[in-house]
């Protein structure tokens, strides 16, 4: 089983001594923007060396960052998964299996940003990696599309961090979450547990609905009891 | 009214034609020296941090060519070639931005040309300042779909061609509707500078130095 290690990672004054883990399942970094997030994702990936710290990662890792048409080699998104796949029947499965036959032969450069993310998170899992990347997996997209690329992430077998700002969406598929101010994690720990804590609205992040809801409900059970 | 160095864009044109036609009637030295002027012009007008850029993109420009070539056809020709390359390339960069984009207008649109098509070309030459960010981006994305070694350099051209096509259309795109709604505002008549006159004078007199040594 691959796992993801940063132990005290230091680069320049961005990112100040952090320490993460990630296992198999999804492990999200949520903060303010600036706070480092993209930066710890790009040292995972060795994009980025840091100058200090231990950073323990498998050596094949799938990403997909915020400008998702970076990842386009072909001109129509079949031609995407058959590169891949080296196999045409393989590629339309796929695209049927997510419901996305529609956009076969879609240009994937002229693909809207949300159709372009999606594809784009596809092709990153597509050729096997033993670790996951995805820079803000939900900018972008529709309702229908946030629930496919939960569906996609939380079904694989991987290890797999992302960095993101939509709190409902990692309410939803983070087993695991990570706070991160101005370089530093401030929070860490499993999803409901950080979300329940007073660390959020410290930082000035509006709580998710459900676990609002949640609060409320528990507050009425309690002063039932 | 910024401070920022410009060029006349009619004279930006000449440098470019002149500099092309030097080239081609072999007055290799006067074509560079009418290069490094609008280089070192160029340099003096903007900031440290985009000089360094540039050169960053000379060397990646330069470099290669010059080693394969040496290897070919020998150091002499390789650095001749070279050269002429160098010339080609910094004459239409620095020229390019030095030309402000709402005098570029203005004279488009006198030339009948739509303002659309006149500032694409002039923005995809700013964004080689940005090109080595952009490499970097999408090398970290072609990776992330397991690319690697030599697919992952064959590769690379096509995303960021395509990026850099569509980046430009939307920013001529987005200059060009801010200057329909406001005609006044975004377009300026271009002023003669002290620079312009230099540049001039240069052309013309070189083309007299070899018109007279021509037999
Ligand atoms: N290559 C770089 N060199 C220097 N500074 C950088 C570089 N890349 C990013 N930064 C700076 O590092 C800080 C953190 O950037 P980063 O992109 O990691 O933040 P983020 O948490 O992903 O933000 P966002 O939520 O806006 O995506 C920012 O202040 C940014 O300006
Ligand atoms: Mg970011």
């Amino acid at each position: 089983m691959s796992r993801i290690i940063l132990e005290d990672v230091w680069y320049k004054n961005i990112v100040r001594g952090v320490s993460m883990k990630a296992e198999n399942g999804v492990t999200a970094i949520i903060g303010p923007n600036g706070s480092g997030k993209t930066t710890i994702l790009r040292i995972i990936v060795g994009a980025l060396k840091p100058d200090k710290g231990r950073v323990v990662v498998p050596s094949r890792i799938g990403s997909s960052w915020q400008n998702p048409y970076y990842t386009f080699t072909k001109a129509e998104v079949i031609e995407e998964f058959i590169e891949i796949y080296g196999d045409k029947g393989r590629a339309e499965e796929l695209l049927k299996t997510y419901n996305l036959e529609s956009l076969k032969n879609s240009y994937t450069f002229k693909l809207s940003m949300g159709q372009a993310r999606l594809i784009s998170i596809l092709i990153a899992i597509s050729w096997d990696p033993e670790a996951l990347v995805v820079d803000e997996p939900t900018n972008g997209l529709g309702v229908r599309e946030k629930r496919m690329v939960e569906d996609l992430l939380k079904n694989i077998k991987i290890p797999v961090v992302i960095a993101s700002h939509d709190l409902d969406f990692v309410l939803r598929v983070a087993d695991y979450v990570y706070v991160l101010s101005n370089g530093r994690v401030v929070a860490g720990g499993p999803t409901l547990d950080v979300f329940y804590s007073s660390i959020l609205s410290v930082l000035g992040f509006p709580e998710p609905y459900a676990v609002l809801v949640g609060r409320k409900l528990g507050r009425r059970l309690r002063s039932i009891e | 009214m910024s401070s920022v160095r410009s060029i006349h864009p009619l004279v930006g044109f000449l440098a470019i034609i002149w500099v092309m036609t030097a080239l081609y009637i072999g007055s290799l030295l006067s074509a560079l020296l009418l290069t490094l002027i609008l280089l070192l012009y160029l340099i003096s007008s903007q900031p440290l941090e985009s000089t360094r850029r540039l050169t960053i993109l000379y060397l990646w420009l330069v470099l290669p060519p010059l080693i394969v070539l040496t290897i070919v056809y020998g150091p002499i020709d390789a650095l001749n070639i070279t050269l002429r390359l160098f010339i080609l390339a910094s004459v239409f960069t620095s020229t390019l931005q030095l030309m402000k984009p709402t005098e570029l207008i203005y004279i488009s649109s006198r030339l009948g040309i739509p303002p659309l098509a006149a500032l694409t070309i002039p923005i995809i030459i700013r964004l080689a300042d940005y090109m080595n960010y952009t490499i970097s981006e999408t090398l970290v994305a072609l990776k992330g779909r397991g690319l690697s070694g030599r697919k992952l350099l064959t590769s690379l051209p096509i995303p960021l061609t395509a990026h850099i096509i569509i980046s430009s259309a939307q920013m001529a795109e987005a200059i060009a509707q801010k200057q329909y709604k406001n005609h006044t505002k975004y377009t300026s008549k271009p002023t003669i500078k002290t620079i312009d006159i230099l540049i001039t004078t240069y052309i013309i007199a070189n083309t007299i130095i070899i018109l007279i040594q021509t037999p």
